[in-house]
């Protein structure tokens, strides 16, 4: 099933990678998965996996103003613009 | 409907020490994440009570209380919502060391059914740490409305732990839950999880040399697994152990599991978290697909994506969808860029000032200060005593002008009551729809310009109803910096429950003085976080916060934490004004008030007040909702001109945190802070109210 292969797959897919974009430059209203977290701050990184953000799970961008406003399966979550560069998103 | 017991702190909450009686009993420990429904599952199962709210991070502190199920005593402890058993925050370390520490009877794992996904991985880690677990899926009216289908009994023989599911709100499920915890029996049953090449030989190492894995109250495997993820809580029981030479192996210098740690660290090509938290996550995908097998996540909506879907469930889900359709509305208004600002001052408007200000600190007050104790009840006690207790030095102490109840006991039970009691229901309906994390969102981008996260504005938003409990929920906040400033602006620009509503209504027939007050005190409030955001070291904080759905609140909880609410206030408000009955009394007696009052007058005039009004900052001294009393009294008489009510107010609002607050800053901050805190706002609240004064002056306003 993809959701698990998208799990086991390579941590650190190639950035360059086509549509691969942070959700901080998604549009509004559109769906994706998230294909990766940036690793480079723990402090963020920790935050984003155990509040559920992980590689692999859909995603859908609800506003972007006055923050940042995602969902994830069935939870909700408001993040400002640097924490939406870190969590990246294959449409 | 049950009331709550509410018992004095030293009697049964017996925090941090381990000798009261409870301990003797079982523990049940409530463990999960932030806003699934512990507290209200505590409240079911124990005689006490805990505070239920619609949002993240309601619990800061372990609330214990006894419980009987079937014919045993229990002891139950609620715990602080965490993400993981690897712990982010402060309130989330509180609750892990509390696992490590205190070995429960059965701990139960409470989750949100609608989001098994998510939720299992934690499941997975207390399994691993060897708790003994029961799993309550709690929330299953939202889970049923959207449609979903859990598989109960398969969930439990894949975990190999018992699992319930609950409506705690309702009560549904209790009986069932009760029926497991009685007949509990640990199983000893560990996940067995493949963490991979870059993990697995290092975790076997450690847990070889884990020689004594029971005094860390977790599993070798468990605490081996936090060892490579560096949390701090295991790091400091290895360095605690290497120091003391008893990790148990031969040669102490090949020993250094921190080193074995760092070693798999280096060679792995991402942080070891992320490895460990992706492989968990693969295990728990794989266990929901089989108890929840018609939702794929990668394909929500599409259509005929159900097989087949039992009668009940489609009905349920079909009242959901509508339900579901409403709440998003209101929601898409209420973090709507332009639109949630207007619709934040309607709620401002309505909820707090035509409601507290007008109604309950206006005509509820008036007429029972007026009619039902100045009229009645007053005058006719104090005929009774004049006349039973002739010795005027005692009169004075009871019924004088500032006698004990005349004004301690007239001022709790026709001021202070009414208005905190309509606060605090304003309060809790807000807190139980979920509207504080929309708050939150809507002002991030301003907060941040005062060094604070978005997330700040909840103890902001309740400090209005009482500064003391906002201090402690200061705690939630991420960085030191952040908990700061939030402390400061908690201390100096922000009234609490009972002085905005005494204001409110003071200045209720003066619009014009009243929009002056309130910017002046907006001003002050970005003024010092602009400052203090420049001032301290630090990076601003991020913001990153989960939104709870919408919720219709429940009338049963919001008259339950009014209650409980009031009956805290009442009883932390009437005795220090008894206090304070008998301090002036002492004062005015040893001539030691008349002195204190002199002294206050110098910067009362110096703010373009009468000499009458220092009573009203030396009462502030003592608590501010005391001076606003005083303030009240004055206005009530009719001493003071428009601009002078308005320079009043301001200077009290922004006056001194009263004691509680104070002590409560000592404890979160320390004592240098807090002196720092309270050094600067006496002074700072006299300048601001000078050059309010003086410029209203200058201007000849006219209020
Ligand atoms: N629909 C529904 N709502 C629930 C249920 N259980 C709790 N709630 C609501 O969920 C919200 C959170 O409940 P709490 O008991 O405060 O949650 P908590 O887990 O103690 O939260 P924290 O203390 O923040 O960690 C409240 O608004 C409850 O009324 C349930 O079974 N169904
Ligand atoms: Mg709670």
């Amino acid at each position: 099933m993809k959701t698990k292969s998208a799990l086991i797959s390579p941590i650190e897919p190639d950035r360059t990678d086509t549509g691969n974009t942070p959700l901080s430059s998604m549009e509004a209203k559109k769906r994706g998965k998230i294909s990766h977290l940036e690793t480079k701050n723990p402090g963020i990184l920790q935050k984003l996996m155990a509040m559920g953000v992980l590689p692999g799970m859909p995603v859908t961008l609800l506003r972007r103003k006055p923050s940042f406003l995602f969902e994830v399966d069935q939870t909700r979550y408001a993040v400002d613009r640097e924490i939406a560069d870190h969590i990246f998103v294959s449409c | 409907m049950k009331l709550p017991y509410i018992c004095s702190k030293n009697e049964c909450c017996c925090r941090n020490t381990g000798n009261c009686p409870g301990t003797e009993l079982p523990k049940i420990v409530l463990v999960g994440n932030p806003n699934v429904g512990k507290s209200s599952l505590f409240n079911s199962l124990s005689e006490s009570y805990a505070v239920v709210s619609n949002y993240p991070a309601t619990s800061v502190e372990i609330t214990r209380g006894k419980g009987r199920i079937g014919d045993r005593e229990y002891e139950i402890i609620d715990t602080p919502g965490m993400y993981s058993l690897h712990p982010i925050s402060e309130e989330e370390r509180v609750s892990q060391r509390m696992l490590f520490n205190e070995k429960p009877f059965v701990c139960l794992h409470v989750v949100d059914a609608r989001n098994l996904r998510r939720m299992l991985p934690f499941t997975v880690q207390l399994l691993e740490a060897g708790t003994p677990l029961i799993l309550v899926l709690n929330m299953m009216d939202e889970a049923e409305d959207r449609g979903l289908e859990i598989d109960m009994e398969k969930l439990s023989r894949l975990l190999g732990v018992p699992v319930v599911g609950t409506v705690s709100s309702e009560g549904r499920g209790i009986e069932e839950l009760k029926t497991e915890i009685a007949k509990f029996s640990p199983s000893g049953n560990m996940p067995e999880i493949d963490y991979g090449s870059n993990i697995d030989p290092y975790l076997s190492e450690i847990e070889s040399q884990l020689a004594v894995a029971k005094e860390s109250g977790i599993s070798k495997r468990a605490f081996a697994l936090l060892l490579l993820q560096e949390d701090l809580t295991a790091l400091e029981k290895v360095s605690e152990k290497e120091e003391k030479g008893g990790c148990g192996c031969e040669n102490r210098r090949s020993c250094g599991l921190r080193s074995i740690a760092e070693a798999a660290s280096k060679q792995a090509d991402s942080p070891l978290t992320y490895l460990i938290t992706l492989k968990r996550q693969a295990y728990v995908n794989e266990i929901v697909e089989q108890v929840m097998p018609d939702t794929d996540p990668g394909d929500t909506e599409g259509p005929g994506r159900r097989k087949e879907k039992s009668e009940t469930a489609a009905r349920k889900e079909k009242s959901g969808v509508k339900k579901i359709a409403l709440a998003e509305n209101i929601d898409s208004i209420l973090t709507h860029p332009a639109l949630g600002i207007p619709v934040l001052f309607l709620i401002l408007y309505f909820g707090f000032y035509r409601f507290v200000g007008v109604f309950a600190a206006g005509t509820v007050v008036d007429f029972l200060e007026n009619t039902v104790f100045g009229a009645h009840i007053n005058p006719w006690v104090s005929a009774q005593f004049t006349a039973l207790v002739p010795y005027p030095l005692l009169q004075d102490l009871f019924v004088g002008e500032y006698g004990i109840i005349t004004q301690a006991v007239t001022y709790a039970i026709a001021l202070i009551l009414p208005i905190v009691g309509a606060f605090f229901l304003v309060f809790s309906i807000i807190e139980d729809t979920g509207y504080l994390p929309r708050l939150a969102l809507l002002v991030d981008g301003m907060f941040k310009k005062i060094g604070l996260s978005g997330r700040a504005v909840i103890p902001m938003v309740l400090g209005f109803g009482c500064s003391t409990m906002a201090t402690m929920v200061t705690r939630t906040l991420e960085t030191r910096r952040e908990k700061l400033i939030s402390t400061i602006l908690l201390a100096l620009a922000i009234p609490c429950s009972a002085q905005l509503g005494i204001i409110l209504s003071i200045l209720s027939g003066n619009p014009k003085g009243l929009l002056i007050w309130a910017g002046v005190i907006i001003l002050e409030f970005l003024f010092i976080g602009y400052l203090a955001a420049k001032v301290l070291p630090g990076e601003n904080p991020t913001f990153i916060l989960e939104l709870p759905p919408l919720r219709r609140p429940r009338l049963s909880n919001i008259a339950v934490k009014t209650y409980s609410r009031m009956h805290w206030y009442f009883l932390e408000v009437l005795p220090l004004f008894v206090l304070a009955s008998v301090l002036i009394w002492i004062g005015r007696l040893t001539g030691l008030f008349d002195l204190a009052l002199k002294a206050m007058e110098y910067p009362t005039q110096w703010i373009g007040l009468p000499v009458d009004a220092a009573t009203v900052f030396l009462f502030g001294f003592f608590r501010r909702d005391f001076g606003a009393v005083g303030l009240y009294e004055m206005h009530d008489s009719g001493l003071l001109t428009g601009v002078q009510l308005v320079v009043a107010a301001v200077t009290l609002t922004l006056f001194m945190p009263c004691i509680a607050q104070f002590m409560m800053t000592v404890k979160e901050r320390g004592l240098k802070t807090a002196l720092a805190i309270s050094g600067f706002i006496f002074p700072s609240a006299f300048l601001v109210g000078f050059i309010v004064s003086t410029l209203l002056g200058a201007l000849g306003v006219v209020l």
